[in-house]
This record gives C-alpha cells, sequence and structure tokens, in this order.
C-alpha cells in the first residue's frame, strides 16, 4: 500500500469516528422502540396498496407529470452541456500548433469556473430559489433539474470531447475553421453516441430527482407522495411509490441497456484496427433518442409550460427583490461556530449514509450481478430467483424518494444524525449496488476461472481473484457517491435530520433570506471541498 | 505563396532535426513534388507550412503571414485559403462523405453554416461533382468510417478539392489507391491553375516526375537538389534513397 493510499485511508478512519461520535451509538436514546408498529404498518401497506380506480387515474396522471418534468430537465440539462461542455474543453482554447496563449488559459478557467457553483447545488436548493421568483409554475421543476443536471453534464462531455482523436478538428483549423465550428463538425459527430448514452442516464437521475421536488411542491408523483403520508394513508402513498418503482424501473433498463451496448461496441471498436473496423450506429439508442425527441413537445404541452413567465415583469421584479433581500448573506443568532457545526454535520451525514450504503450494496452487488456463472452450491433456477429478488430490493430502495425513507425511518430513530444518515444509506445503497452490479458483469473474470480450474472453491476463486479486481472500482464508486451524497443531504433536512439541510429547512420557513444566502455559501464550500477530497482519494485508489 | 527561410524543427531536444536549416521559396502555380527516404522531413516540411508545427529556429511566412502569428483569430481568412490531406486522412467518422466533404468550406461559413453541415449541407451539387471527380459518387451518404482506406484518401482530397484553395498541402495523397487511380487523382489535383500552388510529398518518384513542375529531393531535413523534373536523373534519385550513406556531413 502506497503512502497516498495510507494517508487517505486514515483520513477516512477519523472521519468515520468523528461521524459516529456525532451522531451518537447510545442505542437507548437512539432508537424509539414504540415506532416499529408505524413502520410495520407502512411496510405492511406495500402489499395491498389503494387501487381504486380513482386513484389509479390520479397516479397515472401524475406519472407523466414526473416523467415529463424529467424529460424536459434532461433536454436542458444536454443543451447547457453540449454548450457548457464544448466551451470547456481544453481543445477550443488551444491555438493550433498546440500551446495555450494567456487568453486560452482564462477563457477555458472561466468556462470552468462558471459551471462549478451550478454543479454544486442540489435540485432542491434550485427549487426553493425558483419558486420565490416563478411561483408555482412547472418550470421551476424543469429548471430545477436542468440547471445543475446541465453544469454536471458540461463535465463530463468536457471529458468525453477531450478523449476523441483531433486530427480532423485540427485539419478543419487548419483550413481556416473557427475552433468553435472545427470542434463540432470535427469532434462532437465522433462523441454523439456517447454524449447521448449519458444524456439517457440522466434521465434517469432526472426521474429520481422530479419525484423529490414534487415532495418539496414542485407537483407530481412526489407532491401527491407527501399529501397522502401527512394524512398518513399508507396505502395511499404506496400505490404512488408502486408508480413511481415502475416508472424509474423503466428507465433505469432502457439507461443500463443503453450503456451496456455502448460498452461492448466502444471495446470492439477501440480494440481493434481503426482503419477497418467502424463504430456502428446503434438502432436501439437511435429509437430511444427519436422517441425521446418526439416526447419533447408533447411533455411540454400535457405540463402547459409557458416560456414567457420567464421574462415577464413580475418574475423579473421578484428576482430583484430575492437579490435584495437576500444581500448580504448573514451567518445568523448561533454565529459561525453554529454554521460550522452544521457543516460539519453535513459532512458526517454523508460520510455515515455512504460507509452504511457502500456495506450493503457491495454485498447485495454480486447476486445482483446478471453473470450467472459462478453462483455457489445452488440450482440456476433459485440463482435466477436470487437475482430478480435482489435486483428488485434495490430497485425500490432507489426508487422510493430520500425523503420518504426518511419520514419512515423517524418513526423509530430519535430526531438527530441517524435517520437522514439511514435514509440516505438505504436511497443510495439501491444506486451503488445496480452500479457495482454493472461492473461485476462487465468484469474480465478469466482469473476467477484458472484459480477455480486448478482446484480452489468456489467462493475462494472470488475472494482472491474477483475481489481483488473489484476493490478499486468499488471504492471509486463509493467515493463519487459520497459526492453525489453531500449534495443529497438537503433532502433529508426536511424531516430535521440535522445538518446544513435542516438550517435550510428552518430559514426556508421564517423567509430568512440573508440566513439562506449564507447557508448556500457554505453548503457550496462543503461541496467543493469534498470534491477535491473524494478526487484525490480516487486518483490514490486508481 | 510559402517562404521558409533558414528553418530548423527539432522535436525533442537531443535528437537529430527533422528539419536541418532548410530554406525554400515556392510561388504561384508551382507543382512541387517533395521526395526522400522515410524521415527525411517530407510531412514536416507539410506541417510547417500549413502552420500547425512551428519552427524551432528560422521562419515560414504562408501566404505572406508568419506561421507564428498564423493561428490566431485574424489570419483565418489567411488559413481558408491553406487545404491539406493529411496522411491519416482525419475524416470525420461519424459523419457521411458529404458532410465531410462540405466540412472543407467550414472556414466560410461560420458557427450556423456548421450546424447546417451537420443537418444537411448546402451546395450538395457541387459536393457531388468534386466526388465525381475522384469516383466516388456512389457514395455521397455513406459514413466516412465504412469507407475502405483508398476510399477515405479520395473523400479527404475531395474535402480539400471543395475548399479550393490557393495553397494545397499534399502528403502521400495517393498511397492508398491503384497506379491508375493514382495517376488520374494526381493530374487531377496537379492540373494546371496559375494561382494556385501546390505541394506533395510522395514515395512514388514516377509518379512526382510525370505531374510536378519541380521536384525537391530532401534527406535528413535538408534539400538534396532542388530541380525541374526533366534535369532529374536516375544516378541522383539513387542517391537520394540511398540507405547506406546514413553519416550526416
Amino acid at each position: 500500500m502506497d503512502a497516498a493510499r495510507r494517508r487517505w485511508l486514515i483520513v477516512v478512519a477519523l472521519g468515520l469516528s468523528i461521524s459516529i461520535g456525532r451522531a451518537g451509538i447510545d442505542p437507548s436514546r437512539l432508537v424509539n422502540t414504540n415506532g416499529w408498529s408505524q413502520v410495520s404498518s407502512f411496510l405492511a401497506a406495500a402489499v395491498q396498496p389503494d387501487l381504486s380506480s380513482e386513484l389509479v387515474l390520479v397516479a397515472a396522471r401524475e406519472s407523466l407529470v414526473t416523467l415529463a418534468f424529467a424529460l424536459l430537465g434532461t433536454t436542458l440539462a444536454m443543451v447547457i452541456g453540449l454548450v457548457g461542455g464544448v466551451a470547456s474543453t481544453e481543445r477550443v482554447w488551444r491555438s493550433l500548433d498546440g500551446s495555450r496563449s494567456r487568453r486560452g488559459r482564462m477563457g477555458w478557467l472561466l468556462a470552468r469556473l462558471s459551471l462549478i457553483i451550478p454543479r454544486s447545488m442540489h435540485e432542491v436548493v434550485f427549487g426553493l430559489l425558483l419558486v420565490n421568483v416563478l411561483g408555482l409554475n412547472p418550470l421551476v421543476a424543469v429548471l430545477a433539474i436542468g440547471i445543475p443536471f446541465g453544469a454536471v453534464t458540461a463535465k463530463v462531455f468536457a471529458e468525453i470531447l477531450d478523449e476523441v482523436p483531433g486530427d480532423a478538428e485540427r485539419t478543419l483549423r487548419a483550413g481556416g475553421a473557427s475552433p468553435m465550428a472545427a470542434l463540432l463538425v470535427g469532434t462532437v459527430p465522433s462523441a454523439a453516441a456517447d454524449l447521448l448514452s449519458y444524456g439517457f442516464y440522466r434521465f434517469e437521475c432526472g426521474i429520481r430527482s422530479a419525484a423529490v421536488l414534487g415532495i418539496v411542491g414542485a407537483g407530481g408523483l412526489g407532491f401527491q407522495l407527501a399529501l397522502s403520508f401527512q394524512s398518513l394513508r399508507y396505502e395511499q402513498v404506496w400505490t404512488f411509490l408502486w408508480a413511481l418503482i415502475i416508472i424509474s424501473g423503466f428507465a433505469d433498463r432502457l439507461s443500463s441497456l443503453i450503456r451496456r451496448r455502448r460498452n461492448r461496441t466502444a471495446v470492439a471498436w477501440r480494440g481493434s484496427d481503426r482503419e477497418s473496423a467502424a463504430a456502428p450506429a446503434d438502432p436501439v439508442l437511435r429509437s430511444a433518442v427519436a422517441l425521446g425527441a418526439a416526447a419533447i413537445p408533447v411533455a411540454y404541452w400535457w405540463l402547459s409550460i409557458d416560456l414567457t413567465t420567464l421574462w415577464a415583469p413580475r418574475a423579473r421584479q421578484l428576482a430583484g427583490e430575492l437579490v435584495r433581500d437576500s444581500i448580504p448573506p448573514r451567518v445568523g443568532a448561533g454565529g459561525l461556530a453554529e454554521l460550522l457545526r452544521d457543516a460539519g454535520d453535513t459532512v458526517a451525514l454523508a460520510v455515515l449514509s455512504i460507509v452504511l450504503a457502500w456495506g450493503v450494496a457491495s454485498i447485495l452487488a454480486f447476486p445482483a450481478s446478471r453473470t450467472h456463472r459462478h453462483r455457489i452450491g445452488i440450482d440456476r433456477a433459485s440463482r435466477r430467483l436470487l437475482t430478480a429478488l435482489t435486483r428488485f430490493v434495490l430497485l425500490v430502495s432507489r426508487s422510493v424518494p430520500p425523503p420518504v425513507w426518511a419520514l419512515v425511518v423517524v418513526f423509530v430513530l430519535f430526531p438527530g444524525l441517524w435517520p437522514g444518515a439511514v435514509a440516505l444509506a438505504i436511497y443510495n445503497a439501491g444506486v451503488l449496488g445496480r452500479l457495482q452490479s454493472e461492473v461485476i458483469e462487465n468484469l474480465d473474470r478469466s482469473p476467477e476461472d484458472v484459480l477455480r480450474s486448478s482446484g480452489a472453491s468456489s467462493l475462494g476463486a472470488i475472494l482472491l481473484a474477483t475481489v481483488p479486481a473489484l476493490g478499486g472500482r468499488f471504492v471509486a464508486l463509493g467515493l463519487y457517491r459520497w459526492e453525489v451524497a453531500i449534495r443529497e443531504t438537503v433532502v433529508v433536512g426536511v424531516v430535521g435530520a440535522a445538518g446544513l439541510g435542516r438550517r435550510l429547512d428552518e430559514q426556508t420557513s421564517s423567509f430568512d433570506y440573508q440566513g439562506i444566502l449564507a447557508t448556500i455559501l457554505a453548503l457550496i464550500v462543503v461541496t467543493l471541498a469534498v470534491d477535491v477530497a473524494s478526487a484525490s482519494m480516487r486518483r490514490s485508489v486508481r | 505563396m510559402l517562404d521558409v527561410r533558414r528553418s530548423s524543427v527539432r522535436y525533442a531536444p537531443g535528437t537529430p532535426p527533422a528539419i536541418d536549416r532548410l530554406s525554400l521559396h515556392i510561388g504561384a502555380g508551382e507543382r512541387v513534388s517533395l521526395i526522400g527516404p522515410s524521415g527525411a522531413g517530407k510531412s514536416t516540411l507539410l506541417a510547417l507550412a500549413s502552420g500547425l508545427t512551428l519552427p524551432s529556429q528560422g521562419e515560414v511566412d504562408v501566404l505572406g503571414v508568419s506561421s507564428s502569428i498564423l493561428g490566431h483569430r485574424r489570419h483565418r481568412s489567411t488559413r481558408r485559403r491553406i487545404g491539406t490531406v493529411r496522411q491519416d486522412y482525419a475524416l470525420v467518422g461519424p459523419l457521411r462523405v458529404a458532410q465531410n466533404v462540405a466540412a472543407g468550406r467550414l472556414g466560410q461559413v461560420g458557427l450556423f453554416g456548421a450546424l447546417r453541415i451537420l443537418v444537411r449541407p448546402k451546395d450538395l451539387g457541387e459536393i457531388e461533382d468534386v466526388l465525381q471527380a475522384v469516383g466516388l459518387s456512389e457514395h455521397l451518404w455513406q459514413r466516412a468510417d465504412r469507407l475502405s482506406g483508398g476510399q477515405q484518401q479520395r473523400a479527404a482530397i475531395a474535402r480539400v478539392l471543395h475548399q479550393a484553395p490557393a495553397l494545397l498541402l499534399l502528403d502521400e495523397p495517393v498511397s492508398a489507391l491503384d497506379p491508375a487511380r493514382s495517376d488520374a487523382v494526381m493530374a487531377l489535383l496537379m492540373g494546371p491553375d496559375p494561382d494556385r500552388a501546390v505541394i506533395a510529398s510522395l514515395h512514388d518518384a514516377d509518379l512526382a516526375l510525370k505531374h510536378s513542375t519541380r521536384i525537391v529531393g530532401l534527406r535528413e531535413g535538408r534539400a538534396v537538389f532542388d530541380l525541374r523534373p526533366e534535369l532529374v536523373t536516375g544516378e541522383m534519385l539513387r542517391a537520394l534513397y540511398h540507405l547506406d550513406d546514413g553519416s550526416p556531413t
């Protein structure tokens, strides 16, 4: 183990101990045993959702609203991502002979910097700000998804574009094309399939975001869910949850199908001679894109979106008021010490939830992976059943929005760090388990086969050959989810979890805009710090 | 058109220079072939002429502009008049042949025009004509990465012909074509046009002698001879390509 890795291991162990210390470990003060009956009646309602035609109709209609939010939000994100991605690739800022001028460096830096802030804010935070300007308007959800997703997408697009060989682009530039035009014609087409398949992954995330935004008031399934929850009608809650599970199940399948095909063709293409092999156009991707494009105007009409509200005098006036009310930021009664403590709690929340989620997901990922070849000691049919069951559990845990998990967890855990951490852990275990099972499916298992053929037991072969190969990638995924989790701490703030999310929730209820701005700034700083730490840790496990 | 003054290119310190204090002047209407063994500096000289590589020593003027500032935005109008065909063709794989050819005029159309190329290029008639000339008209709507090597090379040539540059820089432009096709394409590229200068690196000396008005023999980054084709003797060619004489003088 090298020095960097050892150092990070110590930091992680230290961070985890501090987080556990902050959260507390005395069960009698953490667990509310009276709440179990509520949890069990909530879970029991899962098998008997309210299927009255009236409610099913509502669920169907609201599913379309949620899908429409996700689709339009993703579309906006793709547009922002393309423009931002093109602007923040290094190559457009390089001069013809490959050197970088001062101006080029400045432009590149500016493009990158302008994407950092929207990237570090959760969709709900955007929703919170936008609702003050646009009121109850479907555009709030679309923009709240589109802007932060767009900033993330831009970063990913820039990386994809940077990987395309630059010969064609350079030749076009040498022939007098502008850097932008040369990139657009010379490079973007070669990256288009990767860009689009990433778009489907974003759509899948968009559905989950749309549900959460619904819970905080934007409409759609999330909103109905929250209403039913408030009146404790669990049968109704489950009707909406099942609807959510079904649509996110479909979106997950589509996006992972597209990615799997993409990986395969990419390997086949890059692995062979460039002149003889062509990256084939993927009919599945093409039809999915056509379908998505056709659905955009439908979604627009279904939500009855009115773009003119964006520049209406009222919106401008409200935006002006929002800016005036929130400047300068003010830390509030507790002072800086309290802000710092809340920021620390936010980090602790993310650390606890990811460590829990990672531990559970790393185990579930094996039965969830579709590589059936090396299961231990059970027959084929049971293996299939086990796989289907695990995948279903993972799907449910990531389809139910974290605030709902938080509301359920809070029945049995007293308010504090733990309920938020457990809620985020359940949700992230669903996401991580799926990503990790994809890693297992893509893994080269020949080392394991060699060990088995020389007489090792199945479990021994997995432990010795496969687990070490997975370790680095699993850790990298966990770190990536940690970056996401730090943003998500905001959404479990609604149950008074802890940290900056709770603070934001309190300030929102009391219209303390100066305080809100201070909290958002603190969130941005914490998020960036975690991004930097995570990137550095990921480098050390690579 | 092209003025190279005592220029050297060294790719890495301590290695022998790819171009060694070379001087060369090429005027309008000239048809220049660069010949010489591999590693003689033919491709480097062409990269120097296109502004993609800057000289580590000396100066290069392309169409009256110093190559050190040719990459600047205000000299894009100059770069528009420089066309290149690279050894690796540098086509955009997923785009159709017609779109690739249309991209030859990317310097003249701006960002909106670039988008238009991606949707459906204009000047389709002209594009078809130029593809007809290189014998590729039946592949108008084929993806460029589905073409064979020779077809890709002709598509790259069609692109540069569509650009109609004043200075045409060709790096082994017919290396993937059969002899008859090579001859026809060379005639097309080197055809008479008093306003255009053409510089081609060729490994086939006969082809060079047949189509050029001037032959530059390169070896170890220096011009061994620079003559009209009828003055180039077999003896000179043998000496140029001779394998033994490796020590620089």
